[in-house]
């Protein structure tokens, strides 16, 4: 029963929901949809849930651990998460049109990514791999979160100085509020990542002295480094300032989170469907396409 | 009769035309009285200035002395130095019922910005007394002005008008405030002007949470008693920049005929206050605040009353069906007040000519009873009351259409007719 649940099953709930809550938005206030969006949002999750158990079994490996795939689903499924408990503590928040696009995007993104098990987790490294790539998929949350609370300020930022009203179904926090949460979310992330990708390096160097021969100009790696390096000065310069531009930090936010987003992802996706011609250390040139991913990949060249 | 009433309000005109022609102190409202009444000295009248209108209701006994549309837009313009020409398309005029109604809507609140705010009521009061004071009120603004304080009274003990967000200050924080601000306890708040508009807000911005109230006024004593009032602290006017410097919320509303705080000003206060996030709420008509110091910084969120409107008119659809009830009773207010002006027209006229027919009966009774002076008291009484009768029967069908066309505005051809055929004198 579990293992006919599909990325599709999950996805078309995200998507229901997502419509509905356009519909909240464009048609205002309305006391039916705000509880199907929640029961869509869950029953996506659960599905979601049902397959990464699956998959687990499957590869017989963390779903963390396993792929680049796997990696991707349990980031949507975070983000999910992360919306019910919000909807439940706060029903009128409109958070689902920010979330939404983004878990859809993750999951996408899941179809043209590896989907087989990384070979270079060999089992002596497997609880560092395993802590690497928790605290980057953690650290890659709150760069979400912070991508989307920085969103959120310029819009509502926008509407107060232009003096509107927004429509009823349409809810924001305030800007004290929002520039709080991004600032949270940038001060828990950004060790994360730091430190994630420290353990990576580490890793590598490990794998590279063994056997297996990687290469430390894997354009993901060069990508997140130099994105990274970004981020981390925006970081500083935003925890520095004492009484700082919130507008600025929230469009600063916004580039440096959403490029690293964009383009560990995009990266790993064009390496995978073989438009780059490289050998990541999360997706091997030399790996078989699954048919799934090469038909995908076939449609994208074409 | 005449009644009639001139006006602009926040529904005809922008704040930028309202501020031109708005009385700003009561030193100004006087002048402009004692040019009208040196005009007019036959028409009463009331002003009613405040931040959302500019309207003067007149009244005279004639309708041929008083003075038209025109007369008042080109006094507005030479009083206030504007050209008619700026404003005369946004000033429009009502009379009779319509103006009697216009009152009651405007008392009873339907008129406002806010719908169901309960300042309105005692502004028209204020401007009721001001013009009592200037001797400009008479029988019909009397009769006008304190029926409207009764149907104000009416609608909101009759229908829920006044029940949710009901002030300018609340809508104000509650649509923009509180999307600037997490919380308000932790705020200073920096009211300038110490009207009732002032207190009003600070009212309810320390049932959200404020802790620390700053009041600054031109007059040291009036901060002073509203300082005391809310909890606060009055400063002195020559303080005003240090205290821009130290709030987060400005709330203004003082009747300054120009901005008090420019771009100038401002940039000097942000040197001393840095970056932080300012929540400006300009209530005055004219504007306190320079509309360019909104510009100034992403950080700066200025609002006046024109910025309410769009709130203001989501209000009013929610409580569709409350105006619909209070638009109900001001026409049965307004029915019952026209009635009551045209009866007292009529009255006198009605009075003298029963008291005219009643006075021949009765000396024809006397007559008839010293030429019969066999008849019993039994009897007497039996033909008084009789011809008593008939007088009424005969006065019944004349006064009945009196009253009848008195309904549909004063009769005075019948009135005429009547003092001409029965010598009635006035």
């Amino acid at each position: 029963m579990l293992s006919n649940v599909t990325v599709f099953c999950f996805m078309a709930s995200y998507l229901v929901a997502l419509g509905l809550e356009l519909a909240r938005f464009l048609r205002k206030k309305n006391s039916f949809i705000r509880p199907l969006i929640f029961l869509f949002s869950l029953a996506g999750l659960v599905a979601q849930t049902a397959y990464l158990f699956t998959r687990a079994r499957l590869t017989e490996l963390p779903p963390l651990l396993s792929s680049s795939h796997d990696w991707l689903i349990v980031f949507s499924w975070l983000l999910m998460a992360i919306f019910l408990f919000i909807n439940l503590i706060d029903e009128e928040l409109s958070i689902g049109l920010f979330l939404f696009p983004l878990v859809l995007a993750l999951v996408v993104s899941s179809y043209f990514v590896d989907t087989v098990p990384n070979s270079l987790v060999q089992p002596a490294i497997r609880s560092w791999a395993l802590l690497h790539a928790s605290l980057l998929v953690l650290g890659g949350v709150g760069i979400a979160l912070s991508f989307v609370t920085s969103l959120m300020y310029l819009i509502q930022h926008r509407r107060l100085k232009q003096k509107q009203n927004f429509s009823e179904g349409f809810n924001l926090p305030s800007l004290a509020k929002l520039a709080r949460l991004n600032r949270w979310a940038l001060m828990i992330s950004a060790p994360l990542l730091t430190v994630g990708m420290a353990i990576g390096i580490g890793l590598g160097v490990y794998v590279r002295k063994g056997a297996q021969s990687i290469t430390f100009f894997d354009p993901v790696i060069i990508v997140y480094e130099i994105v990274w390096a970004g981020m981390m000065v925006s970081v500083i310069f935003i925890l520095r300032k004492k009484q700082p531009n919130q507008k600025y930090i929230a469009q600063l936010t916004i580039w440096t989170g959403g490029l690293l987003l964009l383009t560990v992802i995009g990266i790993q996706i064009l390496t995978n469907i073989r438009i780059l011609n490289f050998d990541s250390w999360h997706s091997r040139h030399s790996a078989p396409l699954p048919e799934i991913q090469r038909s995908a990949a076939e449609r994208v060249i074409s | 009769m005449n009644l009639q009433v001139v006006y602009c309000n926040h529904q005809t005109a922008g704040l930028d035309i309202r501020e031109k022609l708005a009385f700003s102190s009561k030193e100004q409202l006087d002048n402009a009285y004692s040019v009208l009444k040196k005009s007019y000295p036959d028409t009463e009248m009331v002003v009613i200035s405040t931040c959302n209108r500019v309207e003067l209701y007149t009244a005279t006994q004639e309708s041929e002395v008083g003075p038209t549309h025109q007369d008042l837009a080109k006094f507005f313009s030479e009083f206030h130095q504007v050209p008619v020409s700026d404003f005369f398309e946004d000033f429009l005029e009502r009379t009779g019922p319509d103006a009697v109604r216009h009152l009651f809507q405007v008392a009873s609140s339907l008129d406002s910005m806010v719908l169901g705010e309960p300042q309105i009521v005692n502004q028209v009061k204020e401007a009721y007394q001001r013009a009592t004071e200037n001797a400009l009120c008479g029988p019909l603004t009397h009769a006008l002005f304190q029926q409207a304080i009764r149907v104000s009274a009416r609608v909101r003990t009759e229908t829920q008008l006044s029940e949710g967000r009901v002030s300018i200050a609340s809508v104000a924080v509650g649509t923009f405030g509180k999307g600037i601000f997490e919380r308000f306890d932790d705020k200073t708040v920096l009211i300038i002007g110490a009207g009732e508009m002032a207190e009003e807000t600070l009212i309810y911005l320390k049932d959200e949470g404020v802790k620390r109230v700053l009041v600054v006024n031109r007059s040291l004593e009036n901060a002073q008693k509203l300082a005391t009032k809310v909890g606060g602290e009055a400063k002195p006017y020559q303080d005003l920049e240090d205290c821009l410097a130290a709030a987060d919320v400005i709330v203004s509303t003082t009747g300054a005929a120009q901005p008090i705080v420019d771009v100038a000003c401002f940039q000097r206060v942000l040197q001393k206050a840095g970056n932080k996030t300012f929540f400006i709420l300009d209530l005055g008509a004219p504007r306190d605040f320079e509309p360019a110091v909104g510009e100034i910084s992403d950080n700066i969120f200025l609002y006046d009353i024109d910025d309410l409107e769009g709130t203001c008119e989501k209000n009013r659809k929610a409580r569709q069906k409350e105006v619909e009830n209070a638009l109900a009773i001001i026409d049965e207010e307004t029915d019952r007040f026209m009635h009551g002006v045209y009866h007292r027209a009529t009255g006198p006229i009605i009075k003298q000519l029963r008291e005219q027919w009643h006075e021949v009966r009765e000396q024809e009774v006397e007559k008839l009873f010293s030429k019969l002076a066999h008849l019993d008291e039994k009897d007497q009484e039996l033909i008084k009351r009789s011809i008593e009768q008939i007088v009424n029967k005969l006065l019944h069908p004349p006064l009945e259409v009196l009253r009848q066309e008195a309904r549909e505005g004063t009769p005075h051809g019948l009135l005429d007719a009547l003092k001409q055929l029965f010598h009635i004198r006035d």
